[in-house]
């Protein structure tokens, strides 16, 4: 065991001089070690930041509430299909919700529209403005931050009130205390209740400029003809099925579709975005590891060449190991050392590089990227891998070298 | 001292060349003892340097059988073959053979790696080893710093770092001016004086002189054999 330390050592002295003796020819050889490793820790850093920000703002949609709205969520290009349906309304809300049971599932409308919002001489366009009743802060996991939320009797005598997102607070009121305060949307007055706790933002969404009033004083300040979507959220997690056929059978009922007609609604709910999402990073992923796997294979194809160049070229210097003692498994063992220290440094270039490419990312785009921890020790273990497949034939023909003739090799 | 180190008995070498085998040795029966001081001469084409091969380890025979201090030689595999070489045999060469881009030190050093010494147990053998070619002032140079003379010490010191049974030099002087060969040589003699046996391949006459026994070898066979003790 000592014995092959010593051995071992001596091979990355001798591979480290060597390389640096051809420093140009090193790195040139690694270039396709380099970009593979790159191609596949890129991506993944990509796809990794990606994951962060999305599982955590995914979950603003609340994986246990399903949504019935006119539309499907993924609609593969049918869209044509439901223009026709009719318009959810807040009668289908009501009927759906006094006919489950409150313990089981949560029902709230849900309707918006952008407005201007104006305070003082600030003013905000394209503001979303949501009609909101006492379930929807249940329903949308609201967390009030300053102020309160509405109690039942403002939503039910649809009262101007308006609760803010903290990024309306921000902008409008200059971080002020807005509570009590009152604002315009659209020309009309709102008093200022409350203010929503920060949310953050992600992919360009700000999730922190949105206004909440009264479902009631929505439609009568903005009109009453117009499509809602209905969010129920459901209890506990197990129950999702069951709520969620029992929400279809209701809408249904109440639509009086007679059986084998289709839905003329969709019941949309997190995972379906989540699967979309999995199979688009999926794909992402196959594409990396595809272009990382050819750069890898010409890279090592590479790599066998210059082995196989250095082994002639070093065929004196093998004949003279020999003869003083070298084994043939030394004399392999010291070229496949070689090999693997040339594909560790570009492994190496390539996370370092890889590196700047995710500041890279993260400063240009609105993407997240980060190193994930697992990529790392894959790109080590890929230019470890390539390394060790593509030194075997040219350590092989060292070894095999006949020592005499490699004496006398000029 | 008269026990028998190299012990080679109807040693034939045949090289299957293109369409014509080429039968370097024929037959070859040779004894030498520890401690012995032997050069083999013989035109180039001769077969002393397959001759020397054989002996070396570098090259096993076609048949006949070859004992190195009891060691049956002629049935070792490759690996076996490099242990050999690694414990019991020193080679000197023409050319030196040293690698051009280690200092003396690491040169000298290099056996001693093959048989597994740590750093601290190598570099004190191979001070040594330099020393006794009084060479260690010139230990940190590479070969390219070094005067032939110089460098075919340090190739000494390397055949010497082991202890090795038999000592082989293929042309010792070949690449030497007359003045520095003859230094060699005296180096030469002093090994044997001091116990170590040596086996020489050259075609000078005045080098061969040097040792106590001379064997010519012509045609793949041993023509001539002077001076066995």
């Amino acid at each position: 065991m000592l014995a092959w330390l010593i051995k071992l050592k001596e091979n990355i002295m001798i591979a480290v001089k060597a390389l640096k003796q051809h420093k140009m020819r090193s790195v040139l050889t690694t270039l396709g070690i380099i970009i593979g490793v790159l191609t596949v820790v890129s991506v993944a850093s990509i796809i990794s930041g990606l994951n962060k920000g999305f599982k955590d703002k995914l979950s603003f949609l609340g994986s246990n509430t399903l949504y019935i709205q006119k539309y499907p969520w993924m609609t593969h290009g049918e869209w044509y299909k439901y223009r026709n349906r009719p318009d959810l309304t807040m009668n289908n809300y009501e009927y759906l919700r006094d006919h489950t049971n409150s313990e089981q599932v949560v029902i709230a409308p849900s309707v918006s529209s952008h407005r201007e919002v104006k305070f003082d001489g600030n003013s905000l366009t394209d503001v979303p403005i949501n009609g909101v009743t006492k379930e929807s802060e249940i329903v949308s996991n609201m967390v009030i931050d300053e102020g309160r939320f509405f109690t039942n009797l403002e939503i039910d005598r649809r009262k101007n009130r308006v609760v803010i997102g903290y990024a309306i607070k921000e902008k409008l009121f200059e971080n002020k205390d807005p509570i009590g305060i009152r604002i315009r949307i659209d020309g009309n007055s709102f008093y200022v209740i409350g203010v929503m706790e920060k949310k953050g933002k992600f992919l360009g969404n700000n999730f922190d400029i949105n206004a909440y009033i009264p479902v009631g004083s929505f439609f009568k300040n903005f009109g009453y003809h117009r499509s809602i979507s209905i969010e129920a959220k459901v209890m506990d997690a197990a129950n999702l099925k069951p709520v969620k056929e029992k929400l279809r059978y209701l809408m249904r009922f109440a639509r009086g579709l007679k059986p084998g007609v289709e839905d003329n609604f969709s019941i949309n709910q997190q995972e379906t975005i989540q699967q979309q999402y999995d199979s688009l990073t999926s794909g992402l992923y196959t594409a990396a590891i595809g272009i990382g796997t050819l750069a890898l294979l010409v890279g090592g194809i590479g790599i066998m060449n210059i082995m196989l160049v250095s082994v002639t070229e070093r065929q004196k210097e093998i004949g003279i190991r020999k003869s003083i003692g070298a084994t043939n498994r030394i004399i392999s063992f010291q070229f496949l050392v070689e090999s693997i220290i040339i594909c560790s440094l570009g492994g190496m270039i390539a996370l370092l590089l890889s590196y700047f490419v995710a500041i890279g990312i993260q400063a240009v785009t609105p993407f997240p990227a980060s190193i994930p921890l697992w990529s790392i020790f894959m790109g080590l273990g890929f230019s470890w891998f390539v390394g060790i497949f593509f030194g075997l034939y040219p350590a092989h023909q060292a070894a095999k070298l006949d020592p005499i003739e490699s004496l006398h090799y000029e | 001292m008269k026990d028998i180190l190299i012990d080679l008995r109807q040693i034939s070498k045949v090289y299957d060349t293109d369409k014509v085998p080429v039968h370097a040795l024929r037959n070859v029966d040779l004894q030498i003892n520890h401690n012995e001081y032997v050069s083999i001469m013989g035109p180039s084409g001769s077969g002393k340097s397959t001759l020397m091969n054989i002996i070396g380890c570098l090259d096993t025979p076609s048949e006949g059988s070859y004992l190195l201090e009891g060691a049956e030689v002629h049935t070792m595999d490759d690996n076996t073959l490099a242990r050999i070489r690694n414990k019991k045999i020193g080679f000197v060469f023409q050319t030196f053979n040293l690698l051009p881009r280690a200092s003396a030190l690491h040169n000298v050093e290099l056996p001693l790696i093959y048989s597994g010494l740590s750093s601290q147990e190598r570099k004190k053998r191979a001070e040594e080893a330099l020393d006794r070619v009084k060479l260690s002032h010139r230990k940190d140079h590479n070969p390219n710093e070094l005067s032939g003379g110089q460098r075919q010490r340090v190739a000494i010191a390397r055949a010497l770092v082991n202890d090795p049974s038999l000592l082989l030099a293929d042309e010792p002087t070949g690449n030497l001016d007359s003045e520095t060969g003859a230094d060699i040589m005296k180096l030469f003699d002093e090994l044997h004086n001091n116990g170590n046996t040596i086996l020489m391949v050259t075609h000078e006459e005045h080098i061969a002189a040097h040792a106590k026994r001379t064997i010519h070898i012509l045609d793949g066979q041993i023509a001539q054999d002077k001076g066995v003790e």
